[in-house]
């Protein structure tokens, strides 16, 4: 559970928008999204930073974005 | 990969207890005993370099210089491979703050990777981490 109160995924029209494609598909948010719901410009715009840089947006190749991945939160002691 | 999961795990907490070059000279030691080992494959010359930068931009941006760049070119890395490993290690570190900020966690559909990397009782007190605090 996550530490500060989250409104629902349809709570407000933008909230709807940035959460439709989830509810269209049937499956939850994901935590790491969800947890971006006070704020669904945020949340917009880590999904575009995510999909530009990572996610096979970038040059890398998905071997050495996981690499870089799994390293960066492994340094920072981050389980999610 | 596993191995160095578990190695810049250890160097990453072991970091956080020293002065500063005293921990990236640890970190720096645990990444060379990892890449060193035989049994790890699947690691070219460019991925090795990468394994060997992230570390300084993840925990010590400060000590960030065009010398260290040097090392991914060396490595044979262009420009634009270079701003890459940059912004991907710059996207995770920003996503590890936000979760750990907040207290996004894993969750038990996720236990079994995550005890067979760090052990049960790293789970559980993740489990005991991720709930908020009690009121009063």
């Amino acid at each position: 559970m996550p530490w500060i109160k989250l409104p629902d995924d349809d709570a407000t029209p933008e909230l709807s928008r940035a959460t439709a494609s989830y509810r269209k598909e049937g499956r939850p948010v994901p935590g790491i999204m969800a947890i971006m719901k006070p704020s669904p410009k945020a949340m917009r715009a880590v999904n575009q930073m995510n999909n530009a840089v990572t996610f096979g947006g970038s040059t890398l190749g998905r071997h050495r974005e996981e690499l870089i991945a799994t390293a960066t939160s492994a340094l920072n002691d981050c389980f999610y | 990969m596993i191995k160095l999961v578990q190695a810049l795990d250890r160097a990453g907490a072991r970091y956080t207890e020293l002065p500063l070059d005293d921990g990236l000279e640890v970190i720096t030691s645990a990444v060379d005993a990892v890449l060193d080992d035989p049994d790890l494959d699947g690691l070219d010359d460019g991925d090795r370099a990468i394994v060997r930068f992230v570390p300084r931009l993840a925990l010590a941006p400060r000590t960030m210089h065009s010398g260290v760049l040097h090392d991914l070119t060396e490595a044979g890395l262009d420009d634009t491979t270079v701003h890459d490993v940059v912004q991907v290690c710059c996207c995770f570190s920003y996503m590890n703050r936000l979760a750990d900020g907040l207290g996004v966690g894993q969750t038990e559909p996720n236990r079994a990777w995550a005890t067979k990397l760090y052990g049960e009782a790293r789970w559980e007190a993740h489990l005991k981490w991720k709930q908020p605090a009690q009121d009063g």
